[in-house]
């Protein structure tokens, strides 16, 4: 599943004054506070619920791990429901 | 000499158990073998304890003595937050609140002559050996004075508040004394001057609140006001990491504290010793069967799990609170036939401490979960515990707690008697192994247990703390 563009430019704003983000593999460099306020934001803008077990600073280290990790969520949910 | 309630340790444990006792009107004879006033660590209180000083009528002497008011603990790491001291209104909302930071060598002798002023015996000595009849049942300790002689002291129950003396255990009254999951580290304190607070007097930047530093896994320091200008400040890393830089504590403390953290070295640019550094290595343990016939060890006498959330001081009081109903029931001749008459009072301690236990480990082991959890997902809950709200009720163990159970993949079982009391707080527990680095001379607890070839952790620490005490403190 794609990465909501709403999502992207939230990274982006965050890593400000960092160019935004062009390689997928490419670390975030989102500091602590910045990635806590990350998941509120996807909890609260993007309706993605992150799981407390899913809350590892890896996950959140580049947009692929993101990407994936969304993803990752998107099948599980198809394949409970 | 013949008495109901024995108290062996004149802490705050030893001096609150003493004082509710007397509310029960029950005078007990508290033995200590100090003279007060004495340093002792473990300066901070939460919320919960400073409601029982309260509840003890003695708000008047904490104000009096000016002892520093803390509004909360800042934690300065890969994450920074704070939590405030809160309580709990009828409907269970949150309400701020406030506690006390006390120089524990003021603080304790005020809680001992107070137990004493309420009808305490007081009396300077040690406690040398228990004495157990044939069945089991603790009946007494010989006591040791100061000039030598000894005495048998009769009691029906015996409330060991000796502390990390863990007298009881010692003795092998108790069952097993296990090593705890952070035995590894070693802690370093003094009390300073011309360390940086912050400001104000309430809320997050109040100048008396708790600062908690880290940088790594492991490694990190406090910083707790003990007066307007005094503050205690400490260290705790790796044993082997003190080990590896061959200096003495005193050099040690000095030049590590700053690499804890930029915000404790920004704070401790220009400090002055008001006292020479302590040094306490392998602290952590936890005592297995704590209460039996005829006692109970309440607080460090049991277990210590690891001082970076300051609940020592607080566990204590609590349990001394906790276990009073308890003994007053067995006096009055309850429980007399049950294995342990004191089974359930055990159970609701070591849960409790476990619910700290599994906090503490989370903390360190899934610090960005963890700060997320303290920002904003579980912070209530965390509030909760930060207060020492963490003993069974209809909110505890909290939803927080559970989670944090099922993030560790830790269960803790207390149906079966024997469960509650599986050392899972000992590295050497095989769940507990990945805690640490495998370098440890133990592999698993049945080794530990004495089945395998292994090394005595017991020996292990001695030789540690002997190695520790050959450095030496220096001023």
């Amino acid at each position: 599943m794609e990465i909501p563009q709403k999502l992207k430019d939230y990274i982006n704003e965050s890593r400000a004054p960092l160019p935004p983000v062009t390689d997928p593999d490419e670390p975030l460099q989102i500091d602590s506070l910045g990635l806590i306020r990350l998941v509120a934001f996807m909890e609260s803008d993007c309706g993605i619920r992150v799981e407390d077990e899913e809350l590892i600073a890896e996950n959140f280290a580049t947009l692929r791990n993101l990407g994936d990790l969304i993803a990752q969520k998107a099948q599980g949910a198809e394949t409970s429901s | 000499m013949k008495t109901d309630v024995l108290i062996i340790g004149g802490g705050p444990g030893g001096s609150a158990a003493a004082m509710l006792l007397a509310k029960e009107g029950i005078k007990p004879i508290i033995l200590e073998q100090e003279e007060f006033p004495r340093f002792h660590i473990g300066e901070s209180m939460t919320g919960e304890a400073g409601a029982l000083l309260r509840r003890l009528g003695l708000e008047k002497q904490m104000l009096e003595s000016e002892y520093p008011v803390k509004h909360g603990v800042r934690v300065f790491g890969t994450s920074s937050w704070f939590i405030p001291v809160a309580r709990r209104d009828e409907n269970w909302n949150l309400q701020s609140a406030s506690t006390w930071q006390v120089r524990r060598s003021d603080f304790d002798a005020m809680m001992l002559r107070e137990a004493q002023a309420r009808g305490a015996t007081v009396i300077r000595g040690t406690a040398a050996k228990a004495v157990l009849t044939d069945d089991g049942v603790l009946r007494g300790v010989v006591m040791r004075r100061p000039d030598g002689s000894t005495e048998e002291i009769e009691a029906q129950v015996v409330l060991d508040c000796s502390g990390m003396a863990t007298f009881l255990a010692n003795q092998k009254v108790t069952g097993p004394k296990y090593v705890g999951s952070y035995d590894k580290q070693i802690a370093f304190f003094a009390h300073v001057k011309g360390v940086i607070r912050d400001s104000e007097t309430s809320g997050e930047m109040a100048k008396d609140n708790t600062l908690i530093f880290y940088k790594k896994k492991f490694h990190w320091g406090w910083s707790i006001p003990v007066d307007h200008e005094v503050v205690s400040l400490g260290l705790v890393v790796p044993t082997a990491e003190f080990v590896a830089h061959k200096q003495t504590p005193n050099a040690f403390f000095l030049s590590y504290l700053p690499e804890i953290n930029p915000e404790l070295a920004r704070r401790v640019q220009d400090i002055e010793f008001v006292e020479s550094v302590h040094v306490i290595p392998n602290y952590s343990y936890q005592v297995r069967g704590f209460c039996g016939k005829g006692f109970i060890c309440i607080g460090d006498a049991h277990r210590f799990v690891d001082p970076i959330f300051s609940f020592g001081l607080s566990a204590a009081l609590r349990e001394a609170e906790f276990a009073i109903p308890h003994v007053v029931a067995y006096l009055s001749g309850e429980g007399r036939d049950e294995a342990n008459p004191f089974d359930a009072h055990q159970c609701f301690c070591e849960k409790a401490t476990d619910n700290l236990e599994d906090m503490i480990d989370l903390f360190w082991e899934q610090p960005f979960a963890f700060s997320v959890f303290v920002h904003h997902r579980y912070r209530a809950e965390l509030t909760d515990a930060f207060a020492g709200r963490v003993y069974e009720t209809e909110h505890q163990p909290s939803n927080a707690i559970l989670q944090f159970r099922k993030m560790l993949k830790r269960e803790r079982d207390y149906e079966h008697p024997d469960d509650y009391s599986i050392p899972i707080g000992s590295r050497y527990h095989p769940e507990r192994a990945a805690l640490w680095a495998p370098d440890s001379v133990v592999e698993t607890t049945e080794e530990w247990m004495d089945q395998g070839t292994g090394q005595k952790p017991e020996e292990e620490a001695n030789k540690f703390a002997a190695s520790t005490q050959a450095l030496g403190s220096v001023g």
